[in-house]
């Protein structure tokens, strides 16, 4: 009697390891799932990330290029001649970046950027005047429109 | 756990960061910019419009565009600050229910907190949109010196833009945060914050889990703007004078003026000189003029040192209202974009005596800071599983004595990383792997954690063997180094237990002395290198000698031979020229006989 009562309380304290262990590997198994998920995640966001960055890279060396696109254009005003600011031209548009349209569009303080009110007898809010030029790409800007609208 | 978003509000502009795997991060907004400008208004269609689209439309519609609404909330119509901001304020504003402010966009009146909130609000949707989760609670920094009110109302804003406030933190506590300062015990901070349109010092002490503020100082009406305008004024002075003409009535000319004056004010912040170029500035009667000014460090200090000068006197003045003496001072903080310009960080070391803390992003620290607040009051779930990383490289010596890295420092670990070498002599039988750990160059500097012979190679010229090394360290820092020769299958490998058993002392030391020698490791190993590729040059010569005897004329053979003896002499030497030059002279040598070997097995 005494022996089995000693040979249960043994199976007991077994049982008990047991399911400790048990717990224990459930507890790993699911902070190691949650790791490689994490580490999923992780990539993904880093991938998504690098686009990102690619964009804002592309979107500032274009930002940085449009003053000297806004130059040859002021030039081309005086010497009549073209050619340089069309082969700008048509590589601005090889990287994707559209002209922002200006002259008699409703201002849009999300592509517009209004330097100046005049009286006008077009409707309040109305571009007017283009005073340099805005750019996009896709829906991302480059550099609003600056522009003169009506009062 | 859903992430708590950390707010630095700011006067002209606001940032948001949350902590992500136990590091605070900025939050970008829609238009992908790391900070936006506190700045609201409401347009003629009446459509609400926060940040960069508000300022964009700021010139025509002065009246309903609200900027600088930090410097009313909270506040008393009253109150000396509120009727000395009314007068330069271009929008409307009047006393409105229990003596607080009211302000006027489209014929409504709105509270300075119900600005605040629309402000809020585009911060939290826009990091909703970014991180992809709802974001409901927010730690939200104001000045040290905000009184109960202004923090109430601060409080208020962030609740109606729908957050639940964890708490209202100073913006310097966020910036001593930020650096990890609460961790240091009873220290004295000093935090400089030149923002763009006030200037703040606060005097803070840390004690057992406290951050107490002892002092605070500055001048709500000094910023980085003040010293653009400086600029912008020299630069018009400047055409003026030039070319006779006033820029001030081009509004384009202006607003490229102002361009070009943060440009340079920024690039002058690395540079001594810079340009400063806007063609077809402006119009003139005979025809288009352009604006060009080369602009020195040395110029832009004289045009703003008055305002330096000040911001020194203040920080120096409310270190004394903190009762302390400027020696008690242990660290130092910078904060606001302008801190980026030397004269500024130059003047505070030489006030305080010591280095600045200036590392983080000056425009993001307090912000860092918030979320990290919010990552302490979290508690990172992280902890339980504590990663560790190796403080040192490892990897093993290689040809010249050279260490090559297998495992960079800083690596997480458990890692392993493998890389196949092989043999640096015909006929090499065996090879020795010396496990090395260090940061110097070159094998003999970094310290020897053990090495082991894997041989039974079988002979063939050198090169051709592959041995696989490979270096593995568990999570417990026991670090197992192998080495397997892929034609035979042969394996040896070495066990090492204390590959961090480096004292905190030993470690920084040997990051040091890598810094320290940096420059001569980077000649020795470069000289090694070149020494490698002499030996490696001598090889194939005498190989393509030998195998080629009968098809090489006897005068090529006699000019590379001669070469070759000059090079086998160079490379025992000590003089990277000669190794070099010899070299050269060896490679077009032979170059000549390779291309008539080619021509013969054409013919044949």
């Amino acid at each position: 009697m005494k022996n089995e009562t000693k040979e249960k309380k043994e199976e007991d304290g077994f049982e008990k390891i047991i399911k400790e262990c048990e717990e224990k590997r459930d507890e790993y198994l699911k902070g190691w799932q949650r790791e490689r998920a994490d580490y999923s995640n992780y990539k993904k966001d880093e991938i998504k990330k690098i686009e990102e960055e690619r964009l804002r890279i592309k979107i500032n060396f274009l930002k940085n290029l449009l003053p000297i696109y806004d130059s040859l254009n002021e030039a081309k005003k005086i010497t009549g001649n073209e050619e340089v600011l069309n082969q700008l031209e048509n590589f601005l548009k090889d990287w994707g970046a559209r002209k922002i349209k200006t002259i008699g569009e409703k201002f849009d303080p999300e592509i517009h950027e209004a330097l100046e009110t005049i009286e006008s007898d077009k409707e309040s809010g109305t571009i007017i005047e283009e005073m340099q030029g805005g750019w996009k790409i896709d829906k991302y800007l480059i550099r609003p429109a600056r522009v003169k609208i009506a009062k | 756990m859903s992430k708590i978003l950390g707010i630095d509000l700011g006067t002209t502009n606001s940032a948001m960061a949350v902590v992500e795997a136990g590091q605070p991060r900025i939050i970008e907004n829609k238009e992908g910019n790391r900070t936006t400008p506190s700045i609201v208004a409401v347009s003629k269609n009446n459509e609400r419009l926060v940040g960069q689209t508000a300022k964009r439309q700021a010139v025509t519609n002065h009246q309903n565009t609200v900027f600088s609404a930090k410097r009313l909330i909270g506040r008393k119509f009253l109150d000396p600050e509120v009727q000395r901001d009314k007068k330069w304020l271009p929008y409307e504003i009047r006393e409105g229910k229990n003596g607080g402010v009211e302000i006027k966009i489209m014929d409504k009146w709105y509270s300075p907190q119900e600005i605040s909130a629309m402000i809020l609000q585009k911060l939290k949707i826009d990091a909703e949109d970014r991180l992809g989760e709802k974001i409901t609670e927010a730690i939200i920094t104001v000045p040290a010196y905000f009184d109960d009110a202004q923090r109430q109302a601060t409080k208020d804003a962030g609740e109606i833009a729908g957050f639940k406030i964890k708490r209202i933190i100073n913006e310097p506590t966020a910036a001593a945060l930020a650096y990890g300062l609460n961790k240091k015990k009873t220290e004295k901070i000093v935090v400089y914050d030149f923002g763009g349109g006030t200037f703040d010092v606060s005097v803070l002490e840390i004690g057992d889990d406290t951050i107490e503020v002892k002092a605070t100082g500055g001048d709500t009406h000094l910023g980085g703007d003040d010293l653009d305008q400086r600029i912008i004024e020299y630069l018009a002075d400047e055409f003026k004078k030039d070319q006779g003409i006033n820029l001030a009535k081009d509004n384009l000319a202006m607003q490229r003026l102002k361009e070009a004056a943060e440009k340079a004010k920024h690039e002058l912040s690395a540079l001594l000189e810079t340009e400063i170029n806007i063609p077809f500035i402006t119009q003139a009667a005979d025809g288009p003029r352009h604006f060009t000014l080369k602009m020195t460090r040395a110029k832009l200090e004289d045009l703003t040192r008055d305002f330096i000068t000040r911001s020194i006197e203040l920080l120096k003045k409310t270190i004394e209202e903190a009762k302390f003496k400027i020696s008690e001072i242990n660290e130092v903080v910078l904060v606001g974009g302008q801190t980026r310009m030397p004269l500024i960080q130059e003047e505070v070391k030489k006030l305080i005596g010591k280095e600045p803390h200036k590392d983080i992003n000056p425009d993001e620290v307090v912000a860092l800071g918030a979320a990290a607040q919010a990552g302490i009051m979290q508690g990172d779930v992280r902890d339980v599983l504590l990663l560790d990383v190796t403080p040192l490289s490892l990897g093993i010596e290689t040809l010249g004595g050279v260490m090559t890295r297998l495992i960079e420092k800083n690596t997480t670990i458990p890692t392993a990383k493998n890389q196949i070498f092989s043999t640096a002599a015909d006929n090499q039988t065996s090879v020795e792997i010396h496990v090395l750990q260090g940061e110097r160059e070159m094998a003999h500097d970094n310290k020897t954690l053990g090495r082991f012979i894997l041989d039974g190679v079988p002979p063939s010229p050198r090169g051709l063997p592959q041995i696989e090394v490979s270096f593995d360290i568990d999570a417990n820092g026991i670090l197992n180094v192998g080495a397997l020769d892929k034609a035979t299958n042969k394996k040896q490998s070495i066990r090492i237990e204390a590959s961090s058993g480096l004292s905190k002392e030993d470690i920084e030391k040997m990051k040091k002395d890598a810094e320290i020698h940096a420059e001569e490791d980077k000649k020795k190993k470069e000289f090694s290198e070149i020494k490698n590729a002499a030996d490696a040059l001598i090889y194939t010569v005498e190989k393509t000698l030998s195998e080629n005897k009968d098809k090489i004329k006897e005068e090529d053979k006699k000019e590379i031979e001669e070469k070759l003896n000059v090079a086998k002499k160079a490379k025992d030497g000590t003089d990277i020229e000669e190794i070099k030059k010899a070299t050269q002279e060896l490679s077009l040598a032979v170059q000549k006989i390779g291309a008539s070997l080619y021509n013969k097995k054409e013919s044949a």
